[in-house]
């Protein structure tokens, strides 16, 4: 009878949740309380609830209030990382010696080959002709859709994923750590690319259980530089960012993924495999 | 950076010992997620919500690793061999008359819930997130978390208001025998 123009829209499993965590406005909240009038049983339930909630609270206050211990110091962990940077460093360091040697013989005859070629391959269309990114669009396409085993080797053995795939690849891997974006390592799996190279996919997915992949293998075909590029192929809404550092072809893969967002993720990847030395021997 | 990340270092263990009930087992959770936070710090939205984000990094690490110890399938949900364990387990848990089951410690009680709803409960109703963050956080829409909410707030209810559950009922789905 009195109701406001809010109160008289009928009251909601959501308007009860809402209010048993106090966010529901005023004109609502006199709503759902005239409702509980009509409705004590569902009410006292509610009540309950809530007095619970608080009780859970109260528990869980402690361990919050809890100091923190060393170990979870941000300057701790930041002074950590230092260290463990450094160290993974001296390791780079002595696999890149071993890499800049065949690297450099290889990297005469491809600097040559690069000339010759680059001015009939400019960057803008060179995507759809060129191999290795239309393997990594063809094996996301098979793959991320692959419910039931879309991985060869699960995230679960990354260690061993990684050996495996650096081994296989002839060059020191790492799964770029995606978390902080907000997608997280599932597995990998072996490929073989065109021309019988192996390939490397990783592959990702996020909380809405979206994936992506990222492709890599050697590769010496056509232009090289490691500015992104982008490339997509329309009948499968399969969207790709690729780039190509000193014989080496990277490609991220996902479908349905706004292209910021895919692009944000490509130079995550492209930061972190950079930042490794791997396998880029120019360290 | 650290005088934006340390505020929420106390959330953070607390929603990471909720899920676990392990000190060190959630310390260690939530060292890894701060690593992996601070090593992704320039990743982060600037305009996002900062403490979303450490909670998305948290529990996505919590789903990994569990995935890892291979425990996938043991959802602890309340079925009767999983409610005679609690009470072993659980020395405040008390066989009231007719074979009730009655929990003293609300804390006991949300580990007998399905996992999706006790990480609503956790999110929404101990670390404040809204409605809006705790569905993108958990990958579903803002519909299921509501729904999360309700029935894991409901079976909580049940459980230390001493009401029988009919677990089986409603718990057929989710097991895998």
């Amino acid at each position: 009878m009195t109701a406001a123009s809010s109160s008289e829209v009928p009251v909601g499993e959501d308007d009860l949740q809402a209010w048993i965590d106090g966010r529901l406005s005023s004109s609502r909240r006199d709503a759902v309380e005239a409702w509980f009038a009509m409705n004590p049983e569902v009410a006292a339930r509610l009540r309950s609830m809530a007095s619970q909630q608080e009780k859970l609270r109260a528990v869980l206050q402690l361990k919050h209030d809890e100091p923190v211990p060393a170990r979870l110091r941000v300057a701790n962990l930041v002074a950590a990382r230092r260290v463990a940077r450094w160290q993974g460093m001296r390791r780079v360091a002595s696999v890149c010696v071993w890499l800049v040697a065949g690297g450099a013989m290889g990297w005469v005859g491809h600097a040559t080959l690069s000339d010759a070629t680059r001015d009939r391959a400019p960057t803008a269309t060179a995507m759809a002709t060129r191999p290795m990114v239309a393997e990594a669009i063809a094996a996301h396409r098979v793959f991320a859709a692959d419910l039931g085993r879309p991985v060869e080797v699960a995230a679960a053995q990354e260690a061993q994923l990684v050996t495996w795939l650096s081994n296989r690849l002839g060059r020191p891997l790492a799964a770029p750590d995606l978390l902080p974006l907000g997608y997280r390592l599932i597995g990998g799996r072996l490929l073989a690319g065109a021309g019988g190279d192996p390939a490397a996919q990783l592959m990702y997915e996020d909380a809405r259980r979206l994936r992506l992949t990222v492709y890599l293998r050697a590769d010496h075909a056509g232009p090289t530089g490691t500015e992104f590029r982008f490339s997509d192929d329309p009948a499968q809404g399969v969207t790709a960012f690729w780039w190509v550092d000193r014989g080496f072809g990277y490609a991220v893969s996902a479908e349905g993924l706004d292209r910021p967002v895919l692009l944000s993720v490509a130079e995550a990847v492209h930061r972190q495999v950079t930042q490794r030395g791997t396998p880029s021997p120019s360290l | 950076m650290a005088a934006l990340i340390e505020p929420h270092i106390p959330a953070l263990r607390r929603f990471a010992w909720a899920l676990l009930r392990d000190g060190t087992v959630a310390d260690d959770l939530v060292q890894d997620c701060l690593e992996r936070a601070i090593a992704g710090w320039h990743l982060r939205h600037h305009d996002g919500n900062l403490k979303a984000w450490l909670f998305a990094i948290l529990h996505n690490l919590f789903l990994s690793n569990r995935r890892r110890s291979a425990r996938g399938g043991m959802d602890r949900s309340l079925d009767d061999d999983g409610a005679a364990a609690l009470m072993r387990a659980d020395p405040t848990a008390t066989l009231a008359a007719e074979g009730r089951l009655v929990w003293q410690d609300a804390l006991t009680a949300l580990e007998a819930l399905p996992e999706d709803q006790r990480a609503v409960i956790l999110l929404v109703g101990i670390e404040d997130l809204s409605y809006e963050e705790t569905a993108r956080l958990t990958g579903v829409p803002i519909g299921t978390v509501m729904s999360r909410l309700s029935r894991g707030r409901e079976r909580l209810r049940r459980l230390l208001d001493g009401e029988v559950v009919k677990a089986g009922a409603q718990q057929a789905l989710r097991r895998v025998k």
